[in-house]
C-alpha cells in the first residue's frame, strides 16, 4: 500500500514538474511547443528516480511506519558492524528483536558440510531445521544458510525476507568468521596431531638406537673379547683386537649422544633429573628449581627444548654470570623461564622452539632489554590430573 | 661364583654367558623378562645376578623395578644392574646400600674393569659407572661442600664413588696407598661424614652424600 501511494505521489509530483517546465518556458522564451516538451521530458527524466525515493521514504515514515522503523534498525545494525562495534554474530538477536519472533534462528551452512549439515551462529553443529517458515540465504547459486522463522504469516514472511536482505552483509561476515575459525581449529589440532606423532617417533628411534643398534654392536664387541682371550697378550693380535674394540666403543658413544639428540634418555628419571643433567656442566651458576609433577611426554620434552635451546643461548650469547631455570606448575598451567643477567638484546627468535610451545597450546615470549639481560618465557596449559 | 643373567637381547645374553663362563663362573640361570626373574632367582640360589634395566614386559624399567622386588625378597643378595643410558630414578638409590652395581651395558667390553665390579658387588661392596659418578660431581654442584675439595681428592672421590678399594684408586692414581688413605680421610672430614675404619662403609656414606646432596632431581 506504502509502495502504490509512493508511485502515486512520484507520478503526481513529475507531471506536475513535466507541466511547470513545459508552461514556465512557454512563458519565459515564447519557444514552441516542441522545445518546452522535450526540455520537461528532460528535466522530469532527471528528477523522477531520486524524487521517488524521497516520496517512498517519506509516504513509508507516515504509511507504513513500522516497516521504516524495522528497515532502519537493521540498517543501524549494519553501520555498527562496518564500524566495528557490533560483532556480526549477533544478527540473529537484531532480527529476533527487530521482528519480534523469539523463536527466529539462524542457521549456517560451511564450505564442504553436508546437504543439512548446518551450524548456528556460534559455530556449534545443529539438527536438521524444521520445515516450515525458511527463509534461504544464497551468495550467487549457492546457498550458504537459511534463517528459520517462529512465527510465520504470509506478512510475516514478507517482512523478514525484506529484513534479511538488508541483514546480508552481517549474515556472511558471520559465515565466513566461522569458517576462518574452524580452518585455524583445524590447522591447530592437525600440527597437535604432528607434534604428537613426531614425538613419538622420536622415542621409537631412541629406543631402536639402544635397544637395537647399540646392543648389537655391545655384542660384536663381547665376541671379540671372548676371541681375544684365546691369543697371548701383547702379540700384534691382540693389540689389533683392542683397537677394533676401542673402535665399537667409539661408535657406541656416537650412537648415544644421537639418541640423547632425538629424545634426552634422561627424561626416564623426570624432567627435573633430566634438567638437572643438562645444567650440570654449566661454566657459571644456574640456580634450578624445577616441579616435580608426573607429565606426559610430549609436555616434558617440549619442556625440556625449551630450556635446552634458551641455555644454550645464554651460555653462547649472553656472557651471563648466573642463569636462572625455573619449571612451576600452577593451576592449570606449566611455567618454564630461563633468565640470565647477561647483556640482553635478544639472540634470534627461537623459531622452532616457539613453534613446539604454540603447538602444544602455549604461549612463548623472549624478553632481552640490552643491558638486563634475556628471559625466555613459555607459558603451556597442563591440568594435573595426578597419578602418573 | 653363581650368576643369574637377565637380558632380552638374546645376542647380548649369550655374549655375556660366554664371557663369564670363560672366566670360570657358573651362569646358573638366564632369563629374557623380568617377570621370570624371581622364580629363577628363588630356584638356583645365585651369588650375584646381573640385570638389564630395560626389559619386557613394558620394555620400560621393569629390570630396575624387579632389582627392588629382589632386594626385599632376599635381603644381601648381591645386584649388578645394567643400562644403555644413565638414568637413577630406580637404581642409583640403591648402590648406598651395598652388594649393588649399576653400570653402562657397554662396560662389559672393558673385561677386567667389569669383572673386578662383579667382584666388588658380590663381596657387598658397589660400583658406580663413571659416567654416573661424573655426574654426581659435575662443576654446577662446586656450591656445595665440594668445593673445598682439592683437584686431587675430588680424583679420589670418584674413583672410590665408582666402588674402587683404596689399593684400586691406588693403582689407578698411581699413588700409594697411604696417600690414598690420607685424601680419603680429609675428604670425609670435609663432607663431614663420620669416620669409619671400614671401606666399605665409607664408600657408601660417600656415596650417599653425593646423592643426597643431589640438585634437583
Amino acid at each position: 500500500m506504502g509502495e502504490t501511494l509512493a508511485w502515486l505521489l512520484t507520478t503526481l509530483v513529475s507531471a506536475g514538474v513535466f507541466a511547470a517546465v513545459v508552461f514556465g518556458l512557454g512563458a519565459a522564451v515564447g519557444a514552441s511547443g516542441a522545445v518546452g516538451g522535450g526540455g520537461a521530458a528532460f528535466a522530469v527524466a532527471l528528477l523522477v528516480l531520486p524524487l521517488h525515493r524521497r516520496v517512498q521514504a517519506a509516504v513509508g515514515r507516515v504509511v507504513d511506519r513500522e516497516r521504516y522503523v524495522h528497515a532502519a534498525r537493521i540498517q543501524q545494525f549494519v553501520r555498527d558492524v562496518r564500524d566495528g562495534t557490533a560483532a556480526p554474530e549477533d544478527v540473529e538477536t537484531v532480527l529476533r528483536d527487530t521482528l519480534d519472533d523469539p523463536g527466529l534462528t539462524l542457521w549456517l551452512k560451511l564450505p564442504g558440510s553436508t546437504a543439512d549439515g548446518y551450524v548456528d551462529p556460534s559455530g556449534t553443529a545443529v539438527a536438521a531445521p524444521p520445515d516450515g517458515g525458511r527463509i534461504p540465504l544464497r551468495s550467487g547459486p549457492a546457498e550458504v544458510g537459511l534463517v528459520v522463522l517462529g512465527r510465520t504469516s504470509a506478512r510475516r514472511q514478507r517482512r523478514a525476507r525484506e529484513l534479511v536482505a538488508l541483514a546480508a552483509l552481517p549474515i556472511e561476515v558471520s559465515r565466513l568468521r566461522l569458517e576462518l575459525r574452524a580452518a585455524l581449529e583445524d590447522a591447530r589440532t592437525s600440527r597437535a596431531r604432528l607434534v604428537q606423532a613426531a614425538t613419538e617417533e622420536r622415542r621409537r628411534l631412541e629406543r631402536d638406537l639402544h635397544d637395537g643398534a647399540q646392543q648389537q654392536i655391545v655384542a660384536a664387541g663381547m665376541r671379540l673379547r671372548s676371541v681375544q682371550r684365546r691369543l697371548e697378550s701383547g702379540s700384534p693380535e691382540h693389540r689389533e683386537l683392542d683397537a677394533a674394540v676401542e673402535a665399537l666403543e667409539a661408535s657406541i658413544a656416537e650412537l648415544r649422544s644421537l639418541a640423547h639428540g632425538l629424545r634426552p634418555s634422561r627424561l626416564d628419571d623426570g624432567l627435573p633429573a633430566a634438567l638437572a643433567s643438562l645444567v650440570a656442566d654449566s661454566p657459571v651458576p644456574v640456580r634450578l628449581s624445577v616441579a616435580d609433577v608426573p607429565l606426559p611426554e610430549v609436555l616434558a620434552t617440549t619442556l625440556y627444548f625449551v630450556v635446552a635451546e634458551a641455555y644454550a643461548n645464554a651460555l653462547k650469547h649472553a656472557a651471563a654470570g648466573e642463569l636462572t631455570v625455573e619449571v612451576a606448575h600452577t593451576g592449570d598451567a606449566l611455567t618454564v623461564l630461563v633468565a640470565d643477567d647477561g647483556v640482553g638484546g635478544a639472540h634470534g627468535p627461537m623459531t622452532s622452539v616457539r613453534d613446539r610451545v604454540t603447538s602444544v597450546g602455549g604461549e612463548f615470549a623472549i624478553e632481552s632489554p640490552d643491558g638486563v639481560g634475556t628471559t625466555v618465557k613459555a607459558v603451556i596449559p597442563h591440568a594435573d590430573r595426578g597419578g602418573r | 661364583m653363581r650368576i643369574v643373567v637377565a637380558d632380552d637381547s638374546v645376542l647380548f645374553r649369550e655374549g655375556l654367558v660366554r664371557l663369564l663362563t670363560e672366566v670360570g663362573h657358573t651362569v646358573v640361570a638366564a632369563v629374557g623378562d623380568a617377570d621370570q626373574l624371581p622364580a629363577a632367582v628363588a630356584e638356583s640360589a645365585p651369588d650375584l645376578v646381573v640385570i638389564d634395566v630395560r626389559m619386557p614386559p613394558t620394555m620400560t624399567d621393569d629390570g630396575a623395578k624387579a632389582a627392588g622386588e629382589l632386594r626385599r625378597a632376599h635381603p644381601g643378595l648381591p645386584m649388578l644392574l645394567l643400562s644403555q643410558h644413565v638414568e637413577t630414578r630406580h637404581s642409583v638409590a640403591l648402590v648406598a646400600e651395598g652388594g649393588f652395581g649399576y653400570l653402562l651395558k657397554d662396560r662389559v667390553l672393558r673385561v677386567d674393569d667389569f669383572l673386578d665390579a662383579l667382584t666388588r658387588v658380590a663381596a657387598g661392596g658397589s660400583a658406580l659407572d663413571p659416567q654416573v659418578v661424573g655426574a654426581l660431581l659435575a662443576p654446577a654442584r662446586r656450591d656445595t661442600a665440594l668445593s673445598r675439595l682439592t683437584d686431587r681428592e675430588r680424583d679420589v672421590l670418584a674413583l672410590v664413588a665408582e666402588g674402587h678399594s683404596n689399593a684400586g684408586v691406588a693403582t689407578r692414581l698411581h699413588l700409594g696407598e697411604r696417600t690414598v688413605e690420607t685424601h680419603m680421610r680429609a675428604i670425609l672430614q670435609k663432607l663431614d661424614i663420620p669416620e669409619t675404619a671400614d671401606h666399605h662403609r665409607r664408600v657408601l656414606a660417600a656415596v650417599t652424600y653425593l646423592l643426597l646432596a643431589r640438585p634437583a632431581g
